[in-house]
């Protein structure tokens, strides 16, 4: 891992000493079968330095204007033993990971407290060359308390090489509700990785919606564990790839006990030379009767040199459970196309208009106007005739 | 099927599980440059031979087991192996029925494999493999007046050189993987088919596979080549004897398929699967691909799958020819403590190639039953298609069922599209055809049967109702 | 207005059209009937600019210029519209954006002011008045969803909205109760007018009793074989088409 040898020698901890050993994962690591290290191993990372915004921010791996809401605690320093087994877990996956813990510069550990409800932003902020952060956020949701997090990667005018961490614990008590908006825009120089744990109590509900527009490269590691009786979870996401981007997310959601549902719908639209991964694996365990799963993927192939890797798992070991999965790759619907030009469309707005249908269908379902918006404006930029949606959109929603 | 006929079937226990007493000449257990050397030796083998296992050898030295797989075993000791056994002959192999073993002759009888030319399924050709070695090809008249080459591998070697050496690991090289590898080190005998160019095979061609001798492994490979035009449907059906100890079953299997040829391979495979608590039982490990190589080619491969402890399998197909066209059929059966991780892989190079994959798991006691494929559409691999669907039954609440579609595109006109599905046996099924007369057991046949009809479908026709009775043994007990 | 002349076209290697000779006036209305798979929907089809039919033979001249020539869209915007008889779903497309993309799309070409967004929404509003469609229609995604008889009631209204030179309508009529038919029999008429022709495909007698056409025709088995005036459907309905070409 040259671009982290030097830097991990200096870290001196167990994790960094295992990860010199360990090296970046290969090809050979199946979850990392796809990633394109070369710009990870070649840079020459070094530690960023925190620089002033005003909202609450993770800038070079230190969460700043930390805000104070009525429901919200900031708590720590000490994790709780089950946290710190599940933070140890993510760190054994590969090298990556252990470098991940190896550089971790900074832990907030957030409370919601009982019953309340809370709406938290937390914007990520790439702001300097060669500059790599490394943090971990731990939130607590207490029982029947309710949240809304949304996180927002801002595109920043880093000319070069960036690189984010963030490994996040969640857990939600009996009863909690989760609403999780993850919108990653970061420049196109930026790497971001992100690994995501959630675990969810009796009744607990957690509902995650992903976007990934930005970055060069963009690596999501989501593990949710249904732990609870009745808890479920829905995770749905949207990935536009495009130029040399390479975007990856590996969600597994695991049922680890019976009585729980689960759904994940994942879209991945790639144009140029991009590259998308979409891993979603459910697992439902021995004796977790009556659960439910359903995972549908829709891959849309935008170029020649456009490539992508989908792949739906189900692993089962309990009998009473419905489970299903789709899978889709191809490109646009011809049939589609022709109704839409058959009413007079040109071919281009024609192709716009079904890519903006396809991307609409993940973007639709975020609730909170204000993210939706800004997401949706953002998409149109995305798309290559996507004036005229705008248009119509300006003119005829009300 | 009538119903009589699975009331029957479902009585019995695994009932190929007999030895067959027989004089064999086999080499004691483990591996080394001279075993091989002496298995050359035995076969009577060129000079190119031997060197080309002796590089796959040395090639197999330097790899590792696959871990990947769904399964999980102890590591195995190669040394304690025996990589030959023959049933003990005079003179040079049998060149008719009458110079075989009675014995042996027997044991097919017992198998229901009609070796006896009176008795044979209409229009089937046998070649059987005991062991190690081919005993006996049946209606080599016929074939040869239609120009078709169907053979033991060890007799093509010298019948026709120019082809073995031409096509032997020409679509699955020495070092594909762990396993072909030993195999290409040690593999024993298989069959051999050559259909020229414009011939439609006169009849299907079949092999049975058994292993009989203690502690012996099989390493049966098989070519199938069909030239330009060419059409030909081949069935290879396997069994072994009940034994304490895992015997492992290494085989390779190539195909090539030229312009406008087409190859059906299908297979019955009902190894020994060891006892209920997993003792025993076949390790399945076995490579098969075809190459649709010449525009217009279609191989298919249609498996049922009821035996072994484990089975590690993916018939695949690489669609190199424009228009080319790869099927892969499966039923999949883990009860008992089986594990089975199969599946296929479907490789698009050629414009317009299309596959499809049906595959239906069937879980049952402490069975463990994972599909795993690939679907790779390369660049230029333009308007390729795929279709595929798994769709997974559990039967029982100690058993698992997995799925784990791979899926690499790299062509925009391409369409794919994979549903899968995991559910249990319908209660209101079952429940609906008992209230009509059936008992819970035949129900369930009923509705397993309908399941996998897709499937056994696309068998040939005499297999079709095998394969149903197979299923119904393999089911027994699952209820209740 | 369109003639054709000895139109030939296949799927994949199919022969489906074998030789259709047609010619429509100007301000006329053909209903063109026939057995199920006999190729009414490849004949509208191909006049639309669908590309999975291949056009082996045969002339298609449309106020005087090819119409084989020009692309879907081109079709469009010189005023062919084609009431599909499976209407497209489109998730994620609401159907107001696809609407007022397509008439001001239409207007373009036509050298006519585009419209703004209150002028399109009060014409919008006014045929979906007469549609008898509810105005929640318009931000559901197109066809998605929608029962049978509501597709094509929204086919009608994209029809009214659009203002095609020549419509072709497949099988607009089917899954309509009573009332809807009556609608868009209606909704057809209005649109009647001396200088736009309407080619109609249907099963029923229902809807020539509200929209009395010219011409009837009968297609089966890829061919013209017998064209009369508006009682040759009621002898079809008497007498089936097997009486008809026994005859
Ligand atoms: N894409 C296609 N692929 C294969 N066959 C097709 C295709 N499209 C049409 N056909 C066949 O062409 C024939 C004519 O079809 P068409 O849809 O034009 O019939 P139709 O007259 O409209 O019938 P209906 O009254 O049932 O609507 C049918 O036999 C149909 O199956
Ligand atoms: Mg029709």
């Amino acid at each position: 891992m040259s671009g982290f040898t030097a830097w991990l020698a200096d870290a001196e901890d167990t994790h960094a000493m295992k990860a010199i050993a360990v090296g970046l994962p290969t090809k050979r690591v199946e979850s990392w079968k796809y990633v394109p290290t070369r710009s990870l191993a070649r840079t020459t990372w070094k530690q960023a330095d925190p620089q002033g915004v005003e909202q609450f921010a993770l800038t070079a791996g230190s969460f700043i204007n930390v805000p104070t809401l009525d429901g919200l605690s900031v708590t720590g320093p000490d994790l709780l033993p089950g946290e710190q087994r599940r933070l140890n877990k993510m760190s054994e996956a590969h090298g990556f990971a252990l470098t991940q813990a190896a550089l971790e510069h900074s832990r907030l550990i957030l409370t919601v407290g009982k019953t309340a409800s809370v709406a938290l932003n937390l914007h990520h902020i790439a702001n300097q060359a060669s500059s790599a952060g490394f943090a971990a956020l731990v939130i607590r949701v207490s029982p029947g308390a309710q949240l809304t997090l949304i996180e927002q990667f801002d595109r920043t005018t880093v000319e070069q090489a960036n690189l984010s961490s963030l490994r996040c614990l969640i857990t939600l008590g009996r009863d909690a509700r989760v609403t999780h908006v993850r919108f990653q825009a970061a420049n196109s120089h930026a790497h971001v990785f992100t690994n995501l744990d959630v675990e969810c109590g009796e009744h607990a509900s957690y509902r995650l919606q992903t976007i990934e527009f930005g970055s060069k490269l963009a690596r999501s590691d989501i593990y949710v564990a249904l732990a609870g009786k009745e808890a479920q979870a829905s995770v749905n996401g949207l990935a536009i790839t495009n130029g040399s981007q390479y975007h990856d997310t590996h969600l597994a959601i695991d049922h680890v006990v019976g009585d729980t549902k689960s759904e994940m719908t994942f879209r991945n639209m790639v144009d140029g030379k991009g590259e998308a991964t979409f891993n979603g694996r459910v697992l439902i365990r021995k004796d977790s009767q009556r659960s439910g799963t359903e995972q549908s993927i829709a891959n849309l192939l935008m170029s020649d040199s456009a490539r992508v890797n989908p792949k739906p798992e189900l692993e089962i070991y309990a009998d009473d459970v419905t489970a299903s999965h789709g899978c889709t790759v191809g490109s646009l619907n011809q049939t589609e196309l022709f109704y839409l030009k058959s009413r007079g469309l040109s071919e281009a707005d024609a192709r716009a208009f079904l890519q903006y249908a396809f991307a609409e269908k993940i973007v639709e379902e975020i609730e909170d106007p204000e993210i939706r918006d800004l997401v949706e404006t953002q998409l149109l930029g995305e798309l290559t005739h996507g004036e005229l949606i705008a248009e119509l959109k300006e003119s005829v929603d009300v | 099927m009538s119903q009589q006929e699975i009331d029957q079937l479902v009585d019995q226990d695994y009932k190929y599980g007999f030895v067959t007493d027989i004089e064999s000449d086999t080499l004691p257990p483990g591996l080394n440059e001279d075993v091989i050397r002496e298995i050359s030796t035995r076969k009577g083998e060129p000079e190119w031979l031997l060197e080309w296992r002796l590089e796959a050898y040395a090639k197999w030295l330097t790899m590792t087991p696959p871990d990947w797989a769904h399964v999980d075993y102890p590591p195995i000791d190669f040394q304690s192996i025996s990589y030959f056994s023959a049933p003990k002959k005079q003179g040079d192999g049998p060149q008719s029925l009458d110079e075989v073993d009675p014995a042996l002759i027997d044991t097919y009888n017992k198998l229901g494999i009609p070796l006896e030319e009176q008795k044979m399924l209409a229009g089937v050709a046998v070649d059987a493999v005991f062991d190690s070695v081919s005993v006996v090809t049946t209606f080599k008249e016929k074939l040869h007046e239609a120009g078709v080459v169907f053979c033991p591998l060890s007799e093509a070697v010298h019948s026709h050189p120019e082809l073995v050496k031409k096509f032997l690991g020409a679509v699955i090289p020495q070092n594909d993987n762990y396993y072909a590898a030993l195999n290409s080190a040690v593999f024993s005998d298989g069959s051999f088919v050559y259909i020229p160019k414009g011939v439609r095979c006169p009849m299907e061609l079949s092999t049975y596979f058994r292993i009989n001798q203690q502690n012996t492994g099989q390493f049966e490979r098989t070519l199938i080549v069909a030239e330009e035009g060419s059409y030909v449907s081949y069935l290879e059906g396997c069994t072994a004897p009940q034994r304490d100890e895992n015997q492992l079953h290494a085989a390779v299997v190539e195909l090539v398929a030229e312009t406008d040829a087409e190859i059906k391979y299908s297979t019955v495979q009902n190894w020994f699967a060891g006892d209920d608590d997993g003792k025993g039982g076949i390790y399945n490990f076995v490579t098969k691909r075809g190459e649709c190589r010449g525009d217009r080619s279609k191989i298919s491969w249609t498996q049922l799958e009821t035996g072994s402890a484990i089975t590690w399998k993916y018939p695949s197909c690489v669609l190199i020819g424009a228009d080319s066209v790869g099927e892969f059929y499966s039923v999949a059966v883990a009860g008992k403590k089986q594990q089975a991780d199969t599946g296929t892989k479907m490789i698009h190079i050629g414009p317009r190639t299309r596959s499809t994959i049906i595959s239906k798991g069937i879980s049952t006691a402490r069975g463990q039953n994972a599909y795993r494929g690939l679907v790779k559409v390369l660049p230029g691999a333009v308007d390729a298609r795929n279709f595929t669907q798994c769709d997974s039954l559990l039967i029982g609440d100690q058993c698992g069922a997995h799925t784990f579609p791979y899926v690499e595109a790299e062509e925009p006109s391409a369409q794919l599209e994979h549903e899968a599905t995991t559910s249990k046996v319908s209660d209101d099924q079952l429940f609906y055809l008992r209230t009509r007369g059936m008992t819970e057991e035949d129900a369930l046949n009923m509705v397993v049967n309908g399941f996998c009809k897709e499937v056994f479908q696309k068998l040939p026709m005499e297999f079709a109702v095998e394969a149903e009775a197979l299923l119904g043994i393999t089911l027994e007990g699952a209820v209740g | 207005m369109l003639s054709i002349q000895n139109l030939h076209a296949r799927v994949g290697d199919k022969p489906i059209l074998k030789g259709i000779n047609l010619e429509i006036k100007t301000g006329e209305i053909h209903a063109i009937m026939g057995p199920n798979g006999s190729g009414k929907s490849t004949l509208s089809s191909v006049l639309a600019g669908r590309d999975d039919y291949e056009v082996t033979d045969g002339e298609v001249i449309y106020q005087g210029q090819n119409l084989l020539e020009l692309e879907p869209e081109e079709r469009a915007w010189a005023g062919v519209f084609l009431s599909f008889q499976y209407p497209v779903e489109i998730p994620g497309v609401k159907n107001i954006y696809l609407l007022k993309a397509a008439v001001n799309a239409v207007r373009e070409h036509r050298g006519q002011p585009e419209l703004k967004a209150g002028e399109f929404l009060k014409l919008v509003r006014e045929k979906l008045k007469v549609m008898q469609m509810d105005e929640a229609f318009l931000h559901r995604n197109v066809n998605e969803g929608f029962s049978g008889g509501e597709k094509k009631r929204n086919e009608i209204l994209q029809m009214q909205l659009l203002e095609p030179t020549l419509a072709l309508l497949d099988e607009t009529d089917s899954g309509l109760d009573v009332d809807a038919l009556r609608i868009v029999g209606e909704g057809i008429n209005r649109m009647r007018s001396p200088d736009r022709s309407v080619l109609l495909v249907t099963h029923y007698q229902r809807l020539l009793d509200v929209v009395k056409p010219d011409f009837v025709h009968v297609l089966a088995q890829g061919e013209i074989k017998l064209s009369g005036d508006h009682t040759l459907a009621q002898r079809l309905e008497r007498e089936g088409y097997e009486g008809i070409e026994a005859a």
